[in-house]
């Protein structure tokens, strides 16, 4: 190893080259760099086009290194040298690349040297040129300013000083568990009969599937709220944290049965608390969970391999975990991109809606003013890399996102094409997010412990899972069937006189009094107690009955472990 | 150009000569050895010799000897450039469509194409080639996709060519030169070569190719075509004074 040209610094040191001479140009030199090529591992070589010379071609090069498919690149705006490299940056750091090894680099054009000059300086990237020339060529290193090139005169040295023998691999992404499997046709009553349709209508596997997604959705509603705030008249939620939260509980969800019981499931959660989540009815609208596509590590390398442009391959995770169209991505914002990179809002009624779809929601209009979305952590790198990349580029901030693509929808339904990425099937327009009709109000009864009791109990830990249900005509020797006499179930009439002012579909909300309870209770209770939430049974003395509440809804809130 | 698929072994000989035999000469069995193992080792070779020294017939017999599949040859008459050598193989190889513009894409499809199965390149008249195409080859060749053995074929200057391409003297496996056939060669094959000198005297041949053959396969090529018109012409059945006489004057060589 000899001194460096422009000063000594060392080898493998960020913001310098490090050359290879190979003046015989041993091919057992290009074979083993070429097999060392595993971006998993972040080593990338490239290897030239034999008639490369120039800045662009050259980025052509590394970008195909990186995975990108050649044929893709006018597809992907990457005409101009400047694109291509800020392109290439973003990439390399996405990916983690390490070591970026440029093969035969004693041919190119100085000016593409100035490439991967820049790559050196912007970048963690540690740059390993190739020359097959006894001394580095003048020429290439005349305009490389004060970037220290450091030579070396052996593969060995090379292998030994970047420990691509020593250091141990990077460990792969786990991935996701396999989702249950839930038949095509599954009850989709309201929170307090959700539960107990399910373990009536289905066979006690399916029931244990389902009931573990329930499960899943209640503990999760009992963490979100444990120490949260309620909402009150005077100070009513914005629906930003709400909307988050549910996003965040079924944005990996395959589909509308999966979600449906995991919201049941965080319903009943939020009852248990003292609180009401409004959740809209599924059927007509789409969104995460619903019209959207689960976004694995996986399928988001993918994507950024296969991709040139990182604005496109964003474009595709979007598409992917908003289950949005194409064409309702279009207005998005460069700024709507920025931090907290696991949230993404987007004011929805900067949309044009087409009058169709506008009757069609007349009377279900969204609440919210911005639809929030939970970001799953395989995308955020996505949208990540094209903020930087928009910004490397000068993009206004205030700018739409897809502003280079005339047709961005097009575009995206293209490259998915190309990526062998399936996007939704169904996805919807802005209007049609239900989290955007999502809500949550007090009750003012809670249920579970706030903060945690007994000591060291979590709320959620506290709900046992539901039994497996019995096959008919086998009891269960070793507990009591319920009863309405039980200890726990005194606790729930108010719950139910809570839930019946507060939520029912035929109570206007500004019936409820200042402070959030309701007031009038003797108006209503009589009729839809009686014939929804709430049965008659005899008293201790058996000599009258009493009002309370029905088994399907203390098994919906895991009360009870069998609904009536 | 004719692909391998459609080259006929009578078109190996020079001029289609009628009744010519393809004549194992030592050239030809060490070429044939020689190229097994290239194919083997999915290597590179550089056949090289004067013009007429029966080196491109020697390649196709030995490649229809070894039979490998996937054969490909391709010959440059001029200069050509990597532009030129994409869109020969590109027809070569027998790819759909229209050609790539991008040189990228142009070689990522030629790459992925020569990556399906293994394949024999032979490039004909390499002494043409420059060093951006010796490049091209040794890109195709060193990618760690591609599953090919290449033979470059080359008169005159082809062995100066490619020796001063370091990227290709480190990465030819086998160099043969082919000579001029001695006289004592001569004499041994060309007896065997074309039936019109099975009965000649050796001292005919001697004389023939002192005068006109000078140990060299097209030469004689040549002179036997001429030989077997005389022959015709003359009324004659077996190859004399006369007739050479008559063969050297439409040469425009030496009369003795």
């Amino acid at each position: 190893m000899g001194s460096t040209i422009t000063g000594l610094s060392g080898p493998a040191l960020i913001g310098q080259l490090d050359v290879l001479l190979d003046p015989d140009d041993d091919v057992t030199v290009t074979h083993r760099l070429l097999e060392r090529h595993d971006p998993s591992a972040g080593r990338v070589v490239v290897h030239p086009t034999a008639t490369t010379r120039q800045l662009l071609s050259l980025a052509y090069d590394v970008l195909a290194a990186l995975g990108v498919p050649p044929t893709t690149l006018g597809l992907e705006r990457m005409g101009l040298a400047d694109t291509a490299w800020s392109a290439i940056r973003i990439k390399l750091v996405a990916a983690r690349i390490q070591h970026l090894v440029v093969l035969r680099a004693h041919r190119l054009d100085p000016h593409a040297w100035t490439g991967l000059a820049y790559l050196a300086r912007t970048t963690m990237v540690q740059i390993l040129m190739v020359c097959h020339t006894r001394t580095i060529p003048a020429r290439l290193t005349a305009d490389l300013g004060s970037l220290d090139i450091w030579p070396f005169d052996s593969l060995d040295k090379v292998i030994d000083t970047y420990r691509w023998d020593t250091e141990p691999p990077r460990a792969p992404h786990q991935a996701p568990p396999a989702w249950p499997e839930l038949p095509a046709r599954l009850p989709t009553g309201q929170v307090m009969y959700y539960r107990a349709d399910v373990y009536r209508q289905t066979g006690p596997e399916v029931f244990a599937r389902v009931d573990a997604l329930y499960q899943t959705g209640l503990d999760a509603a009992c963490s979100w709220l444990r120490g949260r705030q309620l909402p009150t008249r005077s100070q009513p939620d914005d629906g930003e944290a709400i909307q988050r939260f549910v996003t965040e509980l079924v944005h990996a969800n395959p589909g509308r049965r999966h979600t449906l019981a995991m919201l049941r499931g965080a319903q009943a959660g939020f009852v248990l608390h003292g609180a009401w989540l409004t959740i809209p009815a599924l059927t007509r609208l789409g969104g995460p969970g619903v019209t959207s596509l689960p976004v694995t590590h996986e399928l988001a390398e993918r994507i950024r391999t296969l991709s040139a442009n990182p604005v496109l391959a964003a474009g595709i995770g979007l598409a992917l975990f908003t289950g949005l169209t194409p064409t309702a991505l279009r207005t998005m914002t460069f700024e709507a991109l920025a931090r907290p990179w696991h949230q993404l809002s987007v004011p929805h009624k900067k949309q044009l809606v087409p009058t169709e779809l506008s009757r069609k929601f007349a009377e279900d209009r969204p609440r919210h003013a911005n639809a929030v979305f939970y970001v799953p952590e395989a995308a955020r790198p996505l949208l990540r890399s094209a903020t930087e990349f928009l910004a490397e580029l000068g993009q206004d901030p205030s700018g739409k996102i897809f502003h280079s693509f005339q047709r961005i929808h097009l575009a995206l339904t293209e490259a998915a094409g190309r990526y062998g990425v399936a996007l939704p099937r169904r996805p919807v327009d802005m209007i049609a997010l239900w989290q955007l009709r999502v809500r949550w109000d007090r009750l003012g009864e809670p249920f579970h412990p706030d903060p945690p009791q007994p000591g060291g109990l979590a709320c959620h830990t506290a709900v046992p899972p539901a039994p497996a249900p019995l096959s008919p005509g086998r009891a269960d020797s070793r507990r009591s069937p319920w009863s309405p006499r039980g200890e726990r179930p005194y606790i729930v009439p108010r719950l139910v006189r809570a839930h019946l002012d507060q939520a029912h579909p035929h109570i206007p909300p500004a019936l409820t009094g200042d402070d959030g309870l309701p007031n009038r209770y003797p108006r209503y209770h009589g009729q839809l107690i009686r014939q929804q939430l709430a049965t008659w049974t005899p008293d201790e003395a058996g000599s009258g009955r009493r009002l309370t509440v029905h088994p399907d809804v203390a098994f919906a809130l895991g009360l009870v472990d069998r609904p009536g | 150009m004719k692909t391998w698929q459609e080259l006929d072994e009578r078109d190996d000989h020079y001029l289609g000569l009628p009744g010519a035999s393809v004549v194992a000469t030592a050239a030809l069995l060490a070429l044939r050895d020689n190229l097994a193992d290239v194919l083997e080792a999915r290597a590179m070779m550089c056949v090289h010799g004067d013009a007429g020294l029966g080196k491109t017939l020697s390649v196709n017999a030995a490649l229809r000897a070894l039979g490998p599949a996937g054969v490909c040859r391709v010959q440059f008459r001029a200069r050509p450039t990597p532009r030129d050598i994409r869109h020969v193989l590109f027809d070569a190889l027998g790819c759909s469509g229209a050609p790539p513009l991008r040189p990228i894409e142009f070689d990522s499809l030629l790459k992925q194409v020569l990556a399906e199965r293994p394949r024999v390149l032979v490039c004909d008249e390499a002494q043409w080639l420059s060093r951006e195409c010796f490049e091209f080859w040794r890109h195709l060749w060193d990618d760690r996709g591609t599953d090919i053995a290449i033979v470059f074929v080359g008169g005159g200057d082809c062995y100066r060519v490619l020796r001063r391409e370091p990227m290709l003297s480190s990465r030819v496996y086998v160099w043969q030169e082919f000579r001029r056939m001695s006289r004592e060669q001569v004499l041994d094959v060309i007896p065997v070569y074309h039936p019109v000198w099975a009965q000649a005297d050796a001292e005919l041949i001697a004389y023939v190719d002192a005068h006109a053959g000078h140990g060299n396969f097209r030469a004689w090529s040549k002179v036997t075509a001429h030989v077997i018109t005389g022959l015709n012409r003359l009324q004659r059945e077996q190859p004399d004074r006369e007739v050479l006489q008559w063969v050297f004057s439409r040469l425009g060589g030496q009369d003795g």
